[in-house]
């Protein structure tokens, strides 16, 4: 074959299509620092290091909520946090049926020369932080490429830095035993329609698999986890159905068989938004030979953290709130979602950021 | 999207599709002048016209074996051939509802610098030929790039130049409503193995689609044929258990779901050899987004000819032994086939070294 066998091949592939198993999905828990005290001081909670892990040991310990998920993705810290009770949360996952995975992107910084376009970092040493995580219990991992759609973007430099940024990244993950989730996020930022987003979608995703295949990437062992295909954050919205049709079919010109799952990420969605979309999509009547699901941070988290407000008294409501999106979600996998999930408050809130930071 | 969608779209998609019709396939009979001398002269035929034309009449009026064909390709004069009733062989398929193909390249040229590498011609005035063909009645079109395995072979020029090309055709077909069959055929020849026929195919398909989007060409509207992946021509056969698995990982590796159907070329595979190759494809439970058929040339029509002689009085038995083939091929699309109509001529190897169309 073209890809690198690594010794963790057959690992990687079980892996892979497990955290794919129809009926569940990703929690995003892998908010760095800064990104996790906007949230906390959104509730009017301090950024320390405590109430980091009080929100993580939250979400985590919620009754029936791990039965929905395939995988959590942690931040550094996180991965070596445990509950007050002493047990690190690596055992709470394992012992709850969950993969534990790692962000290990460094952010972006800007490329010269463009109106504002990106390119991620983190791979000095990459290796070696991924040989670590997984002594620590990770088994698969997450970075994040930015592109954004302009008059002129995003430019061919973009598309190519990133792509490439992305398999190397994949690469050195597989050689270390972590399945890489591969994430070209097209921001939605902008008053493009959906057909704009759709094309620079394909082009994207198009360069992303030439780049996977150039540097040995083995397909079978990797994850997909894309923006969904809408029309920009300034142009009206529309029917779920639509954004099925048009991100599927984005996906089957684009997305060999080979990778097992597609695993979403929410953008600026409501709660309620990402997970009608989704739900739109498994219901779709066409050929999807990937199993399509979620990876959400806020679309997962927005009303457990409003119910929590930091208050311990708090805890119940906040994790039955974390539960109601769990099961949602896990009927939009299966396409059996009835829109009637018990709606907390701001579940319906867009939680588009302008040119979103991690 | 990145696709073009001209105001042949539709027509395209669906003729792609039907010509992805589970149990059902493409006859190859499109060799060029050239080349179909050298298939007459085998037999100690004449190669002149009303021979070519009598050797397709054969093949296009063989009782029920149109049945199993979904598209005929055709090289440009048996496109504007007829019986000799006077029947226009279009109208023969098309009332037979199979679709009739034109082969649209121009054969290949060597690429200077590489290593007897080529790259293949035909874009002068592509554009009006491919009209004048939708005019006559073709609504497919087939373009066949060929790559070799080397030791330095195939060089990223020779895959980026072959890429490019077929993509190139592909989206001038398209926008004159012909089917593009995009055919980057990755030589058998050679002492490799079979993984280094994987991992040579995986890149070209790899290249190959890269190539398509940057053209915005709607694969929906495509087929692809490709290579089996074997092991090369100068080693030992493998079980085509085998054969099934790398061809359909490569494949499942590279090939977009929206692609409808892959009608494979049969190289220089014997006539059994294919046909047991692609039901053991077919077979093969794993998940393949697209059909698994055939665009087969020398393994449907080699037993047929031979039978045939050039004679009239052979005619009746010659189409049995095609129909034969025809039959075994269909079950084989849909992993049915129990072996066993293999003649001693449908197990000959046909495999030429170098093979130039």
């Amino acid at each position: 074959m073209s890809c690198f066998i690594s010794k963790y091949a057959d690992e990687l592939a079980k892996n892979a299509a497990y955290i794919g198993t129809p009926g569940k999905g990703i929690l995003a828990a892998d908010e760095s620092t800064g990104t996790i005290g906007k949230r906390l001081s959104s509730i009017n909670v301090e950024n320390i290091e405590e109430n980091r892990r009080a929100l993580r040991e939250l979400l985590f310990t919620a009754p029936g909520v791990l039965q929905y998920l395939s995988g959590v993705i942690l931040f550094e810290e996180t991965l070596y946090q445990k509950t007050a009770a002493g047990k690190p949360f690596v055992d709470v996952l394992k012992e709850g049926g969950v993969l534990p995975g790692i962000k290990v992107d460094k952010g972006t910084v800007e490329l010269n020369g463009t109106n504002g376009e990106t390119f991620t970092q983190g791979l000095d040493g990459l290796a070696q932080r991924c040989q670590k995580y997984y002594e620590a219990g990770a088994r698969f991992a997450k970075w994040r490429a930015v592109l954004k759609i302009g008059a002129n973007e995003p430019t061919e430099l973009a598309i190519q830095e990133n792509a490439n940024g992305l398999a190397m990244y994949a690469a050195i993950c597989q050689q270390c035993g972590l399945v890489p989730i591969v994430e070209p996020e097209i921001l939605v930022d902008g008053s493009h329609d959906i057909k704009k987003c759709a094309d620079v979608t394909e082009r994207v995703l198009a360069a992303c698999y030439k780049a996977l295949n150039d540097h040995h990437v083995m397909l079978e062992g990797t994850l997909l986890k894309p923006n969904m295909v809408t029309p920009g954050s300034e142009s009206p919205k529309v029917a779920p159905e639509v954004i099925a049709e048009y991100t599927v079919r984005a996906l089957q010109r684009t997305v060999p068989a080979a990778v097992p799952a597609i695993v979403f990420l929410s953008g600026g969605q409501s709660e309620e938004e990402a997970t009608l979309n989704l739900n739109a999509m498994n219901k779709l009547q066409t050929k999807k030979p990937w199993s399509l699901s979620f990876s959400f941070g806020r679309a997962l988290q927005q009303s457990t953290l409003k119910a929590w407000g930091g208050k311990e008294e708090n805890l119940k409501k906040a994790q039955d709130a974390l539960l109601v999106r769990c099961k949602a979600n896990s009927e939009a996998t299966l396409g059996t979602y009835k829109g009637d999930a018990k709606l907390g408050e701001g579940a319906a809130e867009s939680l588009h950021v302008s040119n979103y930071k991690y | 999207m990145s696709a073009f969608v001209g105001k042949y779209a539709e027509e395209l998609i669906k003729n792609a599709k039907y010509i992805a019709t589970p149990g059902k396939g493409i006859l190859a009979a499109d060799e060029s002048t050239g080349t179909i001398g050298k298939r007459l002269s085998s037999i100690s035929v004449e190669n002149i016209e009303s021979n070519r034309q009598a050797l397709r009449q054969l093949l296009f009026t063989s009782p029920n074996a149109l049945s199993y064909l979904s598209g005929v390709i055709l090289f440009e004069e048996t496109l504007y051939q007829k019986t000799s009733d006077g029947k226009p062989f279009v109208e023969v398929l098309e009332e037979n509802n199979v679709i009739p193909g034109v082969k649209v390249d121009k054969g290949t040229v060597e690429i200077a610098g590489t290593n007897g590498e080529t790259t293949t011609q035909g874009f002068d005035s592509l554009g009006a030929r491919c009209q004048q063909y939708y005019k006559a009645g073709a609504r497919f079109a087939k373009w066949r790039s060929v790559l070799k395995i080397g030791p330095n072979d195939p060089s990223e020029l020779s895959i980026q130049q072959n890429a490019q090309g077929l993509a190139r055709y592909a989206i001038i077909c398209q926008e004159n409503g012909l089917v593009p069959i995009v055919e980057p055929e990755v030589l058998t020849d050679g002492p490799h193995d079979i993984q280094k026929c994987a991992a040579v195919t995986e890149t070209v398909l790899a290249a190959v689609y890269k190539a398509l989007n940057e053209h915005h060409v709607l694969l929906e509207g495509t087929l692809l044929k490709p290579n089996m992946v074997t092991p090369g021509s100068d080693n030992p056969k493998v079980a085509p258990e085998l054969v099934a698995q790398y061809t359909v990982t490569a494949l499942r590796r590279t090939v977009p779901p929206a692609v409808p159907g892959i009608v494979f070329l049969s190289g220089g595979q014997s006539e059994e050899e294919a046909t047991l190759n692609l039901d053991a494809m077919n077979k093969l439970q794993v998940l393949k987004p697209w059909t698994l058929s055939f665009s087969f040339g020398r393994a449907l029509q080699q037993s047929t000819l031979k039978t045939w002689g050039g004679k009239k009085e052979n005619v009746g038995k010659a189409q049995e032994a095609f129909l034969s083939r025809c039959k075994a091929n269909s079950e084989a699309t849909l992993g049915k086939y129990g072996g066993g109509s293999a003649g001693g001529l449908a197990s000959e190897s046909l495999f030429v070294k170098g093979y130039k169309y």
